[in-house]
């Protein structure tokens, strides 16, 4: 039974109820259309009258002064900024000459050098600079992409440098074959970016292009907004790969070219090294979903897929493959062998897997799942079974061997005296034991070894006959869930002796009260219980601090945090369910 | 019947709905019927089990597609449109508690299911209004139809995400016992 399964029947469900209301919609929508807010209109509005002002100004100022070539030459008409990761900025007058160049970070002073500029076309100014970023390895295969800010007080000649200069890097990066990436935008000069740009020692133009990048509201993976902070730090390269992955169009950013992602595995990559950590194989996959994003200083791949009845979430490196995160959500519903991966099954407390792991440490006579009130078995109308998954942990679990150790294991569905059970078989080192539990309690019913005879693996141990341990005795079917006399009527804390993967309950409360960032000694009110619910084992934890309740849920196999509820004495939300 | 185009919130999809919207902006009636044609049944299955009541629900279904075509230019793509309309559908469902508490009966809902000629998905919905928390409920409804991430669902219930983790894979395994289960009788 596939979560797909569940979805199917769930919409199947759903459209069979939706009322047909869609002509009503139509009909009454005309009424209610007209005070939508107007789309963002392109900022080239402000920039006319900017550049129609100046214009005015230039020629009053012109006309009173008399056209004197020199103080022309001299204003700056437009700054042209280049970012790959060096950032550096052109100014240059209005007959196309270049006034000055600033380097605007470490990488660009390297890439001017000793290079002068002044009165030099802008042109030439343009091969010079890009031609010196090919020979400093800035702009290469991996790294294709440029950003060309245009800041002018001439909107028409703003358009027109745009379209050249875009023109010229491309003609210049094929001459060394490369394909290149130009991304061009204009901008006006801005108190609030030119802030931030000098915050994160970036150009205009750059932060300007972030600026773009936060309004379209991108956010990562996780559901969080960028910040300037996150972003600035990324290549030109790198950020188009990014907004690019979330296709997203930005206004007034125009493209050419694809951005490099040479360097990057590529996504068939990242999900063929998925798979094969998570050991599927592609025909078992449903649903794969690929997406690039920034974190924490490097480009990842997030993946999800279905696979085998699980869900898995991964995070990759996306230059080196480097798993960062491995997510497998619970128990599977098929039978197939599906390896139950170890996080979620063998803390480090477990093995040791240099020792004799021999059937001795078995105690088929402790019953290991906790006391079950009678109520608890058989007040659902529907209890749900704890599944064949969960079956395999706790046989796993009670005989106290990893999934390496075990072979050939298999659990089926089958019934017993008119109860439903679970049947777990596996064999360790030629011993073949078959545990018989309970599909909703999870209770351990009864436990079955015996030897091979004519095994057929390598390890067989020779003497180890353990058919004494089976008590039939044990594990009679209760009838409402009690345990027979034999099995103590332990409380709910398991003996870490006995079940060693389950975390000490010690260990547990010290990392919770790290978690709240509390001392044992402001703890007041403290309880920790061992619970089991539906096979899964969790510590319910709840103390206070100050007049704050805390309340957590930590899986006592793997340690992790399940559920956190605080509440404040004096809120009146209602507990989370 | 199931199809895998028919509700797949993927990128193209996305893509597909984005346009709508921005059509919408524009008076573009069409586009809200087809954007209505493929969102209805998540939006409904959302409101429904907001609400928990059958007859509120149908009300405030057709008023949140009149917002979504109100509000169709204001809103920004980002990829993500399920989650807009979501948020609006929430945003309705609030105003509606606002005016009406919510009754815990659950004859408001129980129409849902017991006209269904299918037996599993009568089991499926009783099983989500009386097995299941309200909270797992309304976390499944929103991963599977409307294919939000937990920590979307998180930010729009208002949830811790490992709330929201836990909650989902236990509602979740309950919903696949119980269809399971009937599979075997």
């Amino acid at each position: 039974m596939s979560e797909r399964r569940v979805k199917e029947k769930l919409y199947s469900a759903v459209e069979h109820n939706v009322p047909d209301v869609l002509d009503n919609i139509l009909a009454q929508c005309d009424t209610r259309k007209g005070d939508g807010v107007m789309t963002e209109k392109k900022r080239k509005n402000p920039i006319f009258k900017i550049a129609t002002a100046m214009a005015a100004m230039l020629v009053l100022v012109v006309g009173i002064i008399g056209a004197s070539q020199i103080t022309g030459l001299n204003d700056v008409e437009t700054v042209i900024a280049f970012d790959v990761n060096p950032s550096i900025e052109i100014e240059v007058n209005s007959r196309g000459q270049v006034i000055d160049v600033k380097a605007l970070n470490e990488d660009a002073q390297i890439v001017v050098g000793t290079m002068k500029f002044r009165n030099v076309d802008l042109e030439v100014a343009v091969n010079a600079i890009i031609g010196s970023m090919l020979k400093n390895g800035y702009l290469s295969v991996d790294q294709n992409s440029i950003l060309v800010s245009v800041h002018s007080r001439n909107s028409e000649k703003a358009a027109a440098l745009k379209e050249t200069i875009s023109t010229d890097i491309t003609a210049i990066l094929d001459g060394s074959n490369i394909e290149a990436s130009v991304i061009v935008q204009e901008y006006e000069r801005n108190e609030e970016v030119d802030k931030i740009a000098k915050e994160n020692k970036i150009s205009h133009g750059k932060a300007k292009l972030i600026a773009r990048i936060i309004k379209a509201g991108l956010t990562d993976a996780e559901g969080y907004e960028y910040t300037y902070e996150r972003l600035a730090a990324l290549t030109v390269n790198e950020l188009r790969v990014l907004w690019n992955s979330k296709d997203v169009e930005l206004d007034d950013v125009q493209s050419s070219g694809t951005a490099s992602e040479t360097k990057y595995l590529g996504k068939a990559k990242a999900l063929e090294l998925a798979y094969a950590h998570a050991a599927v194989v592609v025909e078992n996959v449903v649903d794969a979903e690929v997406d690039m994003d920034y974190e924490d200083g490097i480009m990842v791949y997030e993946i999800e897929f279905y696979a085998d009845g699980y869900e898995y979430e991964y995070k990759l490196n996306a230059i080196t493959g480097e798993i960062l995160v491995s997510e497998k959500s619970e128990e599977p519903e098929e039978d197939d062998g599906a390896q139950i991966p170890d996080e979620e099954v063998t803390p480090e407390e477990g093995q040791n897997p240099d020792e004799e792991t021999t059937p001795d440490e078995v105690k088929p006579g402790e019953q290991e799942s906790p006391d079950k009130t009678p109520g608890k078995e058989d007040n659902k109308d529907h209890p749900s079974r704890i599944g064949r998954g969960n079956a395999k942990k706790i046989a796993m679990n009670h005989a106290g061997f990893t999934r390496d150790k075990l072979r050939d294991l298999e659990c089926d569905f089958d019934e017993e005296d008119g109860k439903y059970v679970y049947k777990v078989e596996f064999e360790v080192d030629g011993v073949e034991y078959t545990y018989v539990i309970d599909v909703n309690s999870g209770e351990i019913l009864h436990i079955e070894t015996e030897t091979e005879e004519d095994d057929d693996d390598d390890n067989r141990k020779p003497g180890n006959n353990n058919s004494g341990n089976e008590k039939p005795g044990q594990g009679q079917k209760p009838d409402a869930g009690q345990r027979p006399g034999a099995g103590q009527n332990k409380d709910e804390e398991q003996r870490p002796v006995d079940k060693p993967q389950i975390i000490q309950k010690e260990k547990v409360l010290a990392m919770v009260l790290k978690d709240a960032n509390v001392t044992m000694k402001e703890v007041k009110d403290l309880k920790c219980e061992l619970e089991e619910e539906d096979g899964a084992y969790c510590y319910e934890i709840e103390f206070e601090v100050k007049n704050v309740e805390y309340e957590y849920k930590v899986d006592a196999l793997t340690g992790e945090i399940l559920e956190v509820n605080k509440e404040t004495e004096d809120a009146d939300e209602a507990d989370a369910d | 019947m199931y199809s895998k185009e028919s509700y797949e919130y993927n990128s193209q999809e996305n893509r597909r709905l984005e346009t709508a919207i921005q059509k919408m902006a524009s008076g573009d009636k069409t586009a809200l019927a087809d954007l209505y044609e493929r969102t209805h049944t998540a939006i409904y299955a959302f409101i429904v089990s907001i609400l928990k009541d059958k007859n509120t629900a149908d009300d405030v279904f057709q008023e949140v597609y009149l917002k979504v075509y109100e509000n169709a230019a204001s809103y920004t793509a980002k990829g993500k449109p399920m989650a807009w309309l979501i948020t609006i559908a929430k945003n309705q469902c609030l105003m509606q508690f606002r005016k009406v508490k919510a009754t815990e009966s659950l004859e408001d809902v129980e129409e849902l299911w017991t006209t269904n000629p299918d037996v599993e998905e009568r089991m499926l919905l009783e099983a989500a209004f009386k097995q299941i928390s309200d909270e797992e409920r309304n976390i499944i409804v929103l991963h599977v139809l409307s294919g939000l991430k937990h920590r979307e669902i998180a930010k729009i219930l208002d949830l811790p995400l490992a709330t929201v983790l836990s909650k989902y894979h236990r509602g979740l395994k309950k919903l696949k016992g119980i269809l399971e289960e009937n599979a075997n009788e």
